[in-house]
């Protein structure tokens, strides 16, 4: 059951410098207990995404077309007021940065019942035992005694695991992550995956990972949605994108990922390279005129500079925005 | 909070009211006889490197000890790449910055082409560090915003007086930069105007200025876009092969080291806990927190992770690991009585195998 639709989304920030399509018809569903991960590399929109949900755009930013969809309640044209009571209580987010994002000077226990006593209205004693048994839950030792350090005391992991503890205060039905992982060490990382993927489950809750690494999110991730230039390029089952991604820019990025090593011959031996993209262009492009990709794409052919291509349906579920695959047949690149 | 000592003699003295640490401190010091003829043929080779930071938690408290570097002893070869993975506050950059004598070690030996360094003064440091330069994770950072490209991978040049003239230095650079892959007409650019991965192509072309015989690479791609990590590290590996350089290269990402280094080493709380060819550390993955770190990098559900025992505090910043093994307190293998009590020492596990574990439990299947 769809929980959460994104359709035609549409985001422009402007600046001194003139207004920038950040999100330029991004279109995508999260159903209870499934975890979409959203991958792009810097300046795709990743972002823009993760804070167009939570109605958090930054100064100058506006969504100027299409609809974000939470259990049939349409969420851009709510008042501020209202998406007040939207955030904490129905999306829940964690930020990159724990330390940036949770408050220094108040304990972590505080911080999480505050949480509880906004989004479901508690009352502050039976806030305080939802807010340790969430604590306890996210897997913190030692909760009860930990509850009033602040969060200065506590390592990476722990922080991100609080930060969890406060978006789940709320109750929410959705959780937004952006980036997560990426300021933790690779064994944190990995547990705080692990934790997320659980708690999706038991609770079902719909999940939105944002990441720029197409190599770590296989583990939590259900399906896959790969963003470029402001717009879904591919997206499709997690394994399929991982195993036999379509789209040329998707498997140029995970060619770029370095292999292990039992899976090559020696490097000193063969000079081997990592198959890299061709340079971003840093000149404006041109918008609506031909694939965005196509001054990078190995494969373009003259189609690609003319039209822009659809993100067209391979099979069911499994969409890819390339000339390659226009009507469901698949060309050999 | 931490304050540094300024010499390794200081430093000593400071922490001699405890007897144990100062026995350890000078238990560290003694020389070794460990890797034989290996040690006096290799361009860099480290010994027994150690930085103590005091922490100052309060006026009146007595100061704590944190180990930033315990003990770590290595070496590398001429055109060859050793690989160092650790998670932050591994003591990893710590470890770039000491070779470089860019901060003082408490105890330990630098030796660089047969000659001991450790205690080199200024001018004699210069002459060396043009033989050793270092690349930083953040381009933004590293680069001085009001200088030009060209001003910038000049400056080496002209400190070193490597040009005769006005007109051959500008020669160089331009060279330098087609070099690195990035056009000659970027040379009159700032920093500013530059992607991520341009700027990083002129931090190398600033260390490889000078001819280096080593280049310290401080995670150099961990600020990149994957696809631009990517064409960093194949321009490395052309530079390796075409000028001859020895590589040291730093960072927490397991996947690039793995696939970068002709040896690598594993480090956790500022100890090396394994070390040997990349082949080899990676299938046998002897020391219990290498094979976690393995097992996390291909994350798939179905296999899941090794789940370690959570700390309550980083482990470099405990005082307690003054002895025993620095991995104890999340060891799957620990045996109470004699890991927390002996310290084990990097040693090869099978004789000549040039494969080195610091674990009394090792895992041998």
């Amino acid at each position: 059951m769809t929980l959460l639709s994104v359709t035609d989304l549409r985001v422009e920030v402007s600046s001194d410098l003139g207004v920038v399509r950040a999100l330029d018809g991004v279109s995508f569903e999260v159903k209870r207990g499934e975890c979409l991960a959203v991958v792009g590399e810097s300046g795709s929109g990743k972002s823009m995404t993760a804070l167009a949900i939570m109605g958090l755009l930054p100064v100058g930013g506006r969504v100027t077309k299409g609809s974000i969809v939470l259990e049939g309640r349409e969420l851009t044209r709510l008042r501020e007021r209202e998406l007040c009571k939207v955030r904490g209580a129905e999306i829940g987010i964690v930020f990159q940065d724990p330390l940036t994002a949770l408050s220094p000077v108040h304990s972590v226990g505080w911080q999480v019942l505050e949480a509880v006593m906004l989004g479901r209205g508690y009352k502050r004693a039976a806030a305080k035992l939802e807010a340790l048994a969430l604590l306890t839950r996210v897997g913190l030792p030692e909760a009860r005694e930990r509850f009033d350090d602040l969060p200065h005391t506590l390592s990476g992991g722990m922080r991100q695991r609080v930060m969890i503890a406060i978006a789940l205060g709320g109750a929410p039905k959705v959780l937004v992550l952006d980036e997560p992982t990426t300021a933790l060490d690779l064994l944190a990382a990995r547990e705080v995956e692990q934790l997320i993927l659980e708690l999706a489950r038991e609770r079902s809750l719909g999940v939105v990972l944002i990441s720029h690494d197409l190599s770590q999110v296989g583990a939590v991730a259900d399906r896959i949605a790969v963003l470029y230039a402001g717009q879904i390029v591919e997206e499709g089952t997690a394994a399929r994108v991982l195993r036999e991604p379509a789209h040329p820019y998707t498997r140029g990025l995970i060619a770029s990922i370095p292999p292990l090593r039992k899976q090559r011959r020696r490097r000193s031996a063969t000079n081997e390279r990592l198959p890299v993209l061709a340079p971003r262009q840093l000149e404006p492009r041109t918008i609506g005129v031909g694939c965005r990709f196509a001054p990078r794409c190995p494969a373009v052919f003259d189609r690609c500079r003319v039209n822009e291509p659809p993100l067209a349906m391979m099979s069911d579920g499994e969409r890819a925005r390339c000339w390659l695959y226009d009507g469901g047949s698949e060309a050999t690149p | 909070m931490s304050k540094e000592s300024d010499s390794g003699r200081r430093s000593r003295m400071s922490v001699a009211g405890r007897a144990s640490v100062s026995e350890e401190l000078a238990e560290l010091g003694r020389p070794t006889i460990e890797h034989g003829e290996r040690k006096r043929t290799a361009l860099l080779y480290v010994q027994r490197l150690t930085k103590v930071y005091e922490l100052r938690r309060g006026f009146f408290r007595a100061p704590e000890l944190a180990y930033a570097l315990r003990g770590v002893s290595f070496y590398v070869r001429r055109r060859e790449t050793l690989g160092i993975v650790g998670e932050s506050g591994s003591g990893k950059s710590t470890l770039a910055r000491c070779i470089l004598r860019l901060i003082e070690p408490t105890v330990g030996r630098i030796v660089f082409d047969g000659r001991d360094v450790t205690a080199l003064r200024s001018g004699e440091l210069r002459a060396l560090r043009r033989r050793m330069q270092i690349v930083f994770q953040d381009p933004y950072a590293s680069l001085d915003p009001n200088m030009t490209v060209q001003e910038i991978v000049r400056e080496g040049i002209d400190v070193y007086a490597l040009a005769a003239t006005r007109k051959e230095g500008n020669s160089m650079v331009a060279a330098l930069l087609v070099q690195v892959g990035l056009e000659p007409t970027l040379a009159e650019r700032y920093p500013h105007e530059l992607s991520g991965g341009e700027r990083q192509r002129v931090a190398i072309a600033r260390a490889i200025a000078l001819k280096p015989e080593l280049l310290v690479l401080d995670e150099p791609t961990s600020a990149l876009d994957v696809s631009v990590g990517a064409q960093i590290l194949n321009l490395l590996q052309e530079l390796q092969e075409k000028l001859g350089i020895a590589l040291l290269f730093i960072s927490h990402d397991l996947r690039t080291v793995q696939y970068f280094s002709h040896r690598m080493g594993v480090m956790y709380a500022g100890k090396l806990v394994e070390l040997g060819p990349t082949d080899a550390v990676q299938k046998r993955r002897y020391h219990p927190y290498t094979r976690a770190l393995f097992a996390a990098m291909t994350p798939s559900r179905e296999a899941p992770a090794i789940r370690l025992p959570v700390l309550r505090e980083t482990p470099a910043e405990s005082d307690e690991h003054a002895r025993g093994c620095v991995f104890f307190a999340r060891c799957p293998n620990a045996e109470p009585g004699r890991c927390d009590i002996e310290e084990p020492r990097l040693s090869e596990l099978f004789p000549a195998s040039h494969h080195r574990v610091a674990c009394f439990h090792p895992q041998l299947d």
